[in-house]
């Protein structure tokens, strides 16, 4: 089955009309917080099976629990009264024929006022098939639909197929009301042997009690048919009683493990949570160090630089003043110095040679050069511009050391820049990975977390609470190990009865009624050993393909090791080590690495009996996971299913250009040939009656 | 999609008792008609349920294979009128 398209129309977080469109291969969908991820999930789960996962409520709610709340909150807003707003899912598929399939659920709901709606109790589906070959078209609506709809998504595997990665623990629970044993008797028809089970039990207690009622006419074995019938009818009791209580104490153990599996990951969220914050503590002890390191430099370099930043300005006002000077000088706008010879050729000639006038003797002009005899002198002139001239070379020259300094200076300062920015780069990064721990954790705890509050948490207390919950879960397994155990001498002695009861048989003159009753005993055995042997094959494929997945996804790790073991006797999945023993204390991309291998494990294997391809439809699958491990845990679902549609948080930050450009998701997204389609949610609206999804096409 | 028609699971279980046709074939013929009963039970998806007429059929084929074909009860009790 491939499916090709979702069509969302003013459901939850979706306002109008919103399509996504499919592949075989991979879809990846990210976003934020509150984009509608899981509004998109919940579509699907609408679509097929009338649902939707409710926060508050902790639980899958139909319709008729929804009701308005259904609807968009924008589209609700926008409604005027006596006027319907039509909510609506329509998915399409292809089956391994690539006949058409195509499913609608809508929800029609009238404003009555601007508080109330009117509402119907149920929603309306209606499937159409169009086959392949002819492009004939068949309808089928309500019940009809919902029963052809079953055919192809199996209600009892859905936990599966349409994977919610927060209720992963609890698919990896077996007990007999888990999705597990749902799955299991969907799978195979074990729901059927099951069944059949239970009439050859009936046949036989109806044929035993008419044997058992026959009185014998010797009175011998009538007393000891009465007397083995009551012991066998009181361990059986017994038997029945330990298998009640077992039944119990798996699930008290279950509860409790899934309690220690919260506590430890939240204990170790919270211890990665201390260990950042440390990181980040001493970071910006090293920060303020550098702060305080070119605090210090400056101090120290400021007067110098000061004065060096003077001379510099100096130096530029000589450079000018030189070259105007010069200038000027080239361009003869600056008079030579006026020498005595000269003058005193000007007074024997009677002539100004500098502007050609007449100078005859005691005459103004006469009197005006001679004047100059005096005043300029060629020696004091040359006296006054070789000292300037030496005072300007002087200062030339220890200027040119200036620029040396102020590089050093420089450079010194950059080093220390440099060096902040590093911190700061650092304190950032993990500033990142602590706002990711944190907003899991404020997801788990429905509040909003600051550093304040982290630094508060009592580690103590939270490990001596996890150790509790340990102790709790051993003591609970000890009672299933004692209650195992009296269950099984139960069974024996049931058993050294029956054998008494079997010679007793012989001896008794009711012939017809003993062979009839043995004869339905054998046909009780056989229907019990073809169940357990149809649940045990079933098992083992399991098992075996859950570990060819799980190889390939620890092979390149040699930290993740062991092999995983479906334990369906004591009802667990969990890893061993090379000696067979249960493994403890798995890190978390372990956990993960076996969690979704037993996902995919019980998939392949209803891809196997049914011959055909389940879609994978996850949200969240690996929410615990972060940086390389969910890379790579990504990489390992696209390959293991034909069509998977991945749902996943983002995780880089939207605002920052250089964060979504070195999102390792959105390289895999573009890198990727087996991601065919990628989509990118964000939330609009500011108020909450306002919000709407908005789906960006990213590939 | 019904295990009914499903090919795996009807090969499997012919592989599963293939040894109890060869056996017993009576025997096979009661298991196989009753897991064909099953498989049209009304109540197969309420786990706690039985059809009284699926148990009066297996009681039924039991008793006539011990009156018809198993014994010549000579106690007139069981004999057929």
């Amino acid at each position: 089955m491939i499916i090709k398209s979702i069509e969302i129309v003013n459901f939850l977080s979706y306002y109008e009309k919103t399509l996504f469109k499919f592949d075989e291969g991979a879809t990846l969908v990210i976003g934020q917080n509150n984009t509608g991820k899981s509004k998109l999930f919940d579509a699907y789960n609408w679509v097929l099976y009338d649902e939707a996962y409710k926060t508050a409520a902790e639980e899958w709610t139909s319709t008729k629990g929804w009701r308005d709340e259904l609807a968009n909150w924008y589209a609700k807003k926008n409604c005027s009264i006596n006027s319907k707003i039509e909510v609506s899912v329509c998915l399409n598929f292809e089956d391994e024929e690539s006949n058409s399939f195509i499913v609608t659920r809508e929800y029609r709901i009238q404003k009555v006022n601007e508080t109330q709606w009117s509402c119907p109790s149920h929603s309306e589906i209606a499937m159409t098939k169009t086959n392949v070959s002819n492009y004939n078209s068949s309808h089928s609506i309500g019940d009809e639909a919902n029963e052809l709809l079953n055919r192809f998504f199996p209600k009892n595997l859905s936990r599966y197929f349409l994977f919610q990665g927060e209720g992963i623990s609890k698919l990896l629970r077996l007990n007999q009301r888990s999705d597990f044993t749902r799955a299991i008797g969907e799978l195979s028809g074990i729901k059927y042997f099951e069944k059949a089970r239970r009439y050859a039990n009936q046949v036989y207690e109806r044929t035993k009690y008419e044997f058992e009622n026959k009185l014998d006419t010797d009175r011998t074995i009538q007393d000891e048919k009465v007397k083995l019938t009551k012991e066998i009818d009181g361990w059986k009791d017994r038997v029945l009683d330990f298998s009640i209580k077992l039944e119990n104490e798996y699930k008290e153990r279950d509860i409790k493990q899934l309690k220690l599996d919260e506590k430890v990951e939240e204990l170790s969220r919270y211890e990665e949570c201390a260990k950042l914050l440390q990181e980040i503590k001493i970071l910006e002890q090293q920060l303020d160090d550098k702060f305080g390191h070119r605090r210090k430099l400056f101090e120290y370099n400021r007067p110098s630089i000061l004065d060096n930043w003077m001379y510099k300005k100096v130096n530029i006002l000589f450079d000018v003043f030189l070259a105007l000077y010069r200038k000027g000088k080239s361009e003869k706008k600056i008079p030579e110095p006026i020498r005595q010879d000269f003058i005193n050729e000007m007074l024997e000639d009677h002539l100004c040679k500098v502007c050609g006038t007449e100078a005859p003797p005691n005459s103004p002009q006469f009197e005006k050069i001679a004047s100059y005899i005096n005043e300029k002198s060629l020696d004091k002139e040359i006296a006054i511009i070789n000292t300037l001239s030496d005072a300007a070379d002087s200062m030339k020259s220890s200027l040119n050391e200036v620029p040396e300094s102020i590089n050093e200076f420089h450079g010194e300062l950059a080093g220390y820049q440099s060096e902040i920015d590093n911190f700061k780069n650092k304190i950032s990064y993990k500033e990142d990975e602590l706002r990711l721990v944190t907003e899991r954790i404020e997801e788990e705890k429905k509040t909003i977390i600051n550093r304040r509050d982290l630094e508060r948490i009592n580690l103590t207390q939270l490990k001596k609470d996890r150790d509790q919950i340990r102790t709790d879960l051993e003591q609970s397994k000890t009672k299933i190990d004692q209650l195992i155990g009296r269950s099984e001498e139960a069974e024996k002695n049931l058993k050294r009865i029956e054998v008494e009861y079997q010679a007793m048989l012989n001896k008794s003159a009711n012939e017809f009624e003993r062979e009839k009753m043995k004869l339905a005993g054998e046909i009780r055995d056989h229907v019990y050993q073809l169940h357990d042997n149809f649940l045990s094959k079933l098992i083992n494929d399991i098992e075996e393909e859950a570990n060819t997945y799980f190889n390939n996804m620890t092979k390149t790790n040699p930290a993740l090791s062991g092999k995983v073991r479906i334990d369906y006797n004591n009802k667990e999945v969990y890893t061993i080590d090379e000696e067979g023993s249960p493994m403890t204390n798995i890190n978390q991309a372990n956990k993960v690495s076996l969690q979704i291998s037993f996902v995919a494990a019980v998939l392949s294997v209803s891809n196997k009996i049914w011959e055909r391809n389940f879609p994978f439809v996850a949200d969240a699958p690996i929410s615990a996971l972060g940086g390389n491990n969910k890379v790579s845990a990504i990489k390992t679902m696209i390959d293991i299913f034909k069509q998977s549609i991945i749902i996943l948080k983002d995780d880089a930050d939207i605002t920052k250009q250089e964060s979504l450009q070195n999102d390792q998701v959105r390289q895999l997204i573009q890198k990727n040939s087996k991601i065919r389609n990628a989509y990118e949610l964000r939330m609009v609206g500011e108020k909450i009656e306002e919000q709407k999804t908005r789906v960006n096409k990213l590939k | 999609m019904e295990s009914t028609s499903n090919n795996n699971v009807t090969k499997e279980l012919e592989r599963l008792l293939a040894p109890l046709k060869l056996a017993d074939p009576l025997q096979y013929n009661i298991i196989q008609n009753l897991i064909d009963a099953v498989y049209l039970d009304p109540t197969i998806h309420s786990p706690e349920a039985l059809s009284k007429e699926i148990e009066n059929k297996l009681y039924k084929m039991i008793d006539d294979h011990i009156r018809f074909d198993n014994l010549n009860p000579t106690n007139s009790d069981n004999k057929i009128h």
